[in-house]
């Protein structure tokens, strides 16, 4: 483990003297080279895969992970798409560092907007905020009508205390998303952190917030000061 | 005596409610990279909150008459295929 740490502070140290805009994978110290999964970059999903991939997801959708996973490997992991659903799995079971690893080589090798996402995710789950904000911006730029994009990039920017971008970036995706999802907390949470009450009553109005919403909206803001 | 049974069973029906009222909202990460649920069940949701919220301003397709195409056209799907096609109105 200490070859790849040298290598990767030796890669940080050549960056910061060139001047060089820090990369999504510099603060990368996950798997060796020798470890690291070998991912497909294929795109184009045959028949017979998307019978599988439907498989998987109907397992996902009923929180089977362990049984997906199983799935998924039942027949190979032959396109992007399959080792995006594994690279999610593998977070959703709390094993961060494989997770990691997947949507590393997803991002390196096939310039994959999964794989930046995943990559600043699972990131910001480490606490690693600067590195995942860099990865979501990038995943942003790739997919920016992705309402869970949208909303993970917000959430790390709140984690970051940059809040008035942080209410652009979860307002999009609360609209790209129909008003569902976790991106209702995170905005509120947002619009209360820059005193805006014309944004929480807008989310009142609009989106039928609820008292006991707003409540809960209140003590997730107070995690951020 | 049998009084307390009947508040004690208004008072667990009230708690309950309370408690189901009050699950704690979804809040930060989104942890989906890949979307699973169904395009069409996503689309025909948005399209019934959206009908539920008063409908967009300027739309090409009303958002009603596309969800109900569509559940006629599902429904159609549910119906057995008829052995005998004939006028209905006959007497035999």
């Amino acid at each position: 483990m200490n070859k790849p740490k040298g290598a990767l502070l030796g890669l940080i140290s050549i960056l910061l003297v060139s001047g060089c805009s820090v990369s999504p994978f510099s603060d990368y110290g996950g798997a060796s080279t020798e470890s690291a999964p070998v991912v497909s970059c294929n795109s184009t999903v045959q028949p017979e895969q998307q019978l599988q991939l439907d498989a998987v997801d109907a397992l996902m959708a009923q929180s089977k992970p362990y049984a997906a996973l199983a799935q998924l490997e039942s027949k190979g992991l032959d396109t992007e798409h399959h080792w995006a659903r594994r690279g999610q799995l593998l977070a959703s079971i709390d094993r961060l560092d494989e997770a990691l690893g997947v949507f590393y080589e997803l991002a390196a090798r096939c310039d994959s907007y999964r794989g930046y996402h995943g990559l600043g995710m699972v990131q910001l789950k480490q606490q690693k905020i600067r590195a995942g904000l860099i990865a979501l911006e990038k995943a942003r730029q790739m997919a920016p009508s992705s309402a869970a994009i949208r909303n993970d990039y917000g959430y790390g920017l709140l984690l970051n205390r940059q809040f008035k971008p942080a209410v652009f970036e979860l307002r999009t995706a609360l609209e790209l998303s129909g008003g569902e999802g976790a991106v209702r907390q995170n905005l509120a949470a947002a619009y209360l952190l820059t005193d805006d009450q014309t944004g929480i009553d807008f989310l009142r109005k609009q989106y039928s917030y609820s008292d006991h919403e707003l409540a809960h909206a209140r003590r997730l803001a107070r995690e951020f000061f | 005596m049998k009084r307390p049974y009947w508040l004690c069973a208004l008072a667990l029906i009230s708690s309950s409610l309370v408690l189901a009222e009050k699950q704690t909202p979804l809040s930060g990460i989104s942890s989906q990279v890949v979307t699973t649920e169904s395009k069409e069940a996503g689309v025909r949701d948005r399209l019934r909150n959206q009908r539920n919220r008063g409908g967009e301003s300027f739309s090409a397709l009303s958002a009603q008459s596309y969800v109900d195409s569509q559940e006629r056209i599902a429904e159609t799907f549910r119906r057995p295929i008829p052995e005998r096609l004939r006028n209905g109105t006959s007497d035999d």
